[in-house]
């Protein structure tokens, strides 16, 4: 054969990257309004390309993705005059207990539960910072302060526990899970307040424009290695 | 196929729904003892393409793997049960709770419901009843009502019907009104009507005295406007038709790139 089909099969796979970039940027756009929702990013791997003799079909130089980091960025923070709804400004993460699981999240919309504990949308408890659940007296008002301590009528009740992780992992549901190393959480609680998703829209939009030019380029480029094919049939035809 | 083409229509349906909310608390900016409710969303599940802790190199091993997220959905539409604004109506049968609390009404039929609106009336047999006719609880009434010059309703709950009985003005205590509370509002079902029922996740009801034990008080001649902020309502709106568009965005792009696949082939 006189064509190498290898050119085909690695903008066919650069076809599917382009495919994964624009998963991760919809889900980020999906998020564009979800509390506490950290932004992935895709990174791009570097290309390593084989010692090879001369011999083009060993050329491994299929673009791949290295990772999808969770941006750990500052959401901006939105005013919403509910008691029960915390933000964190700076590092850190609420820990939630389900399931005898400890998860971390920044969606800080919490309730009182039928038996008086704090929890989250999903019934969960918030966990204090001797990792038990968090008992508050609805009939006395709640204030928080900068350092997560709960007060209820001048006196201290619980304090949140937050943790920062140097790398996090994202689980679904408005939660994560820490997988690196824990760090010191620098934070202030503001109550009252809710952190909007860290999605920035413009730079998604931008991102998926990109995207969908790429994955135009290599399809043009496939239509002209397989008319170049073509051709090369055509001249044993005359 | 695209996942990015149904995690786009899942960001459609979340902001469809926070339409759907943001327009009935803006239908509702004028409803006395209206509560506004808020759209809240968290991400879906997250898809792992590459595992952690696959080799990228013959020395390096990658830390976290390649995670695609699925898409949006709806955590909760929770009540906001912050104060409305209190407004004079100067009628006496108009009564706003000042804090915490809610009025618990009969339901002909049996059961009770909950309510902030207490723009109060007195039906033919002489109760307090809602604009729909259902008694206020416990039961308030007044006896010959032919003979009532006005009611006071003091702050604390306590009602005085004042009557003219030939030409001699008299004053005749009539029941109190109680006031209920829930550990978490949040969890009350709105009915419609401005009543709320109580749920599993509100808990029961808690009886007690008007300014009392962390109660409210009375206020009467007011009435409790509903608490919208229509500026904030109106950025809500905003906000979600242009996450709305963002979403859709999302599909045209995905179509187009399937455009560009079904040419591949001249």
């Amino acid at each position: 054969m006189a064509l190498n089909l290898q050119s085909i099969y690695v903008l066919a796979s650069g076809s599917s990257r382009a495919m994964e970039q624009l998963d991760t940027i919809s889900n980020n756009l999906t998020n564009v309004n979800t509390s506490g929702f950290k932004k992935l990013l895709l990174k791009e791997m570097s290309q390593r390309i084989e010692k090879n003799g001369g011999d083009s079909n060993h050329l491994f130089v299929f673009p791949r993705f290295e990772d999808t980091p969770v941006v750990d960025i500052q959401g901006s923070l939105k005013i919403s005059e509910n008691p029960l709804d915390f933000a964190i400004d700076g590092k850190g993460f609420f820990v939630i207990e389900s399931k005898g699981e400890q998860y971390l999240t920044r969606n800080g919309h919490f309730f009182i539960d039928s038996e008086g504990y704090l929890v989250d949308s999903k019934g969960n408890y918030v966990l204090d910072s001797a990792d038990k659940k968090i008992f508050l007296d609805y009939k006395k008002s709640i204030s928080v302060g900068e350092d997560g301590v709960i007060f209820q009528e001048q006196q201290e009740v619980a304090k949140l526990k937050i943790v920062a992780n140097n790398r996090i992992e994202a689980v679904g549901d408005s939660y994560y899970k820490g997988v690196g190393d824990e760090i010191e959480a620098e934070y202030k609680v503001l109550q009252g307040y809710v952190e909007s998703s860290n999605v920035n829209p413009i730079k998604e939009m931008t991102e998926m424009i990109v995207t969908q030019r790429r994955f135009e380029i290599y399809g043009n480029l496939i239509k002209s290695l397989d008319t170049l094919e073509q051709k090369t049939n055509e001249i044993g035809k005359a | 196929m695209f996942r990015a083409l149904w995690t786009s229509a899942s960001g459609m349906q979340a902001q469809q729904t926070n339409l759907d909310v943001v327009s009935n608390n803006i239908a509702n900016v004028n409803t006395v003892g209206f509560k506004q409710s808020r759209a809240n969303f968290e991400d879906l599940i997250y898809q792992t393409i590459k595992d952690p802790g696959v080799r990228s190199s013959d020395e390096n091993i990658v830390p976290s793997g390649i995670q695609v997220g699925l898409g949006v959905k709806l955590s909760d539409v929770s009540k906001i049960f912050s104060q409305g604004s209190l407004k004079q109506t100067e009628r006496e049968l108009d009564v706003a709770i000042e804090g915490e609390g809610f009025f618990k009404i009969d339901f002909p039929g049996g059961g009770e419901a909950y309510t902030r609106a207490g723009n109060f009336q007195l039906d033919n047999e002489g109760y307090l009843v809602t604009p729909e006719g259902y008694k206020l609880s416990p039961n308030i009434q007044v006896n010959a009502p032919e003979t009532l010059i006005s009611i006071a309703i003091s702050p604390n709950g306590k009602v005085t019907a004042v009557r003219n009985e030939g030409g001699v003005q008299t004053t005749e205590e009539l029941t109190d009104i109680k006031l209920y509370r829930f550990m978490n509002p949040s969890g009350l079902k709105a009915l419609g009507q401005n009543l709320f029922v109580p749920t599993v996740a509100s808990g029961e009801a808690i009886e007690g005295n008007p300014n009392s034990d962390g109660f409210g008080k009375l206020a009467q001649g007011f009435l409790e406007s509903s608490n919208v902020n229509i500026v904030d309502e109106m950025v809500n709106l905003i906000v979600a038709q242009r996450a709305y568009e963002i979403n859709s965005k999302g599909i045209t792009t995905a179509d187009e790139m399937l455009r560009t696949v079904s040419t591949l082939k001249a």
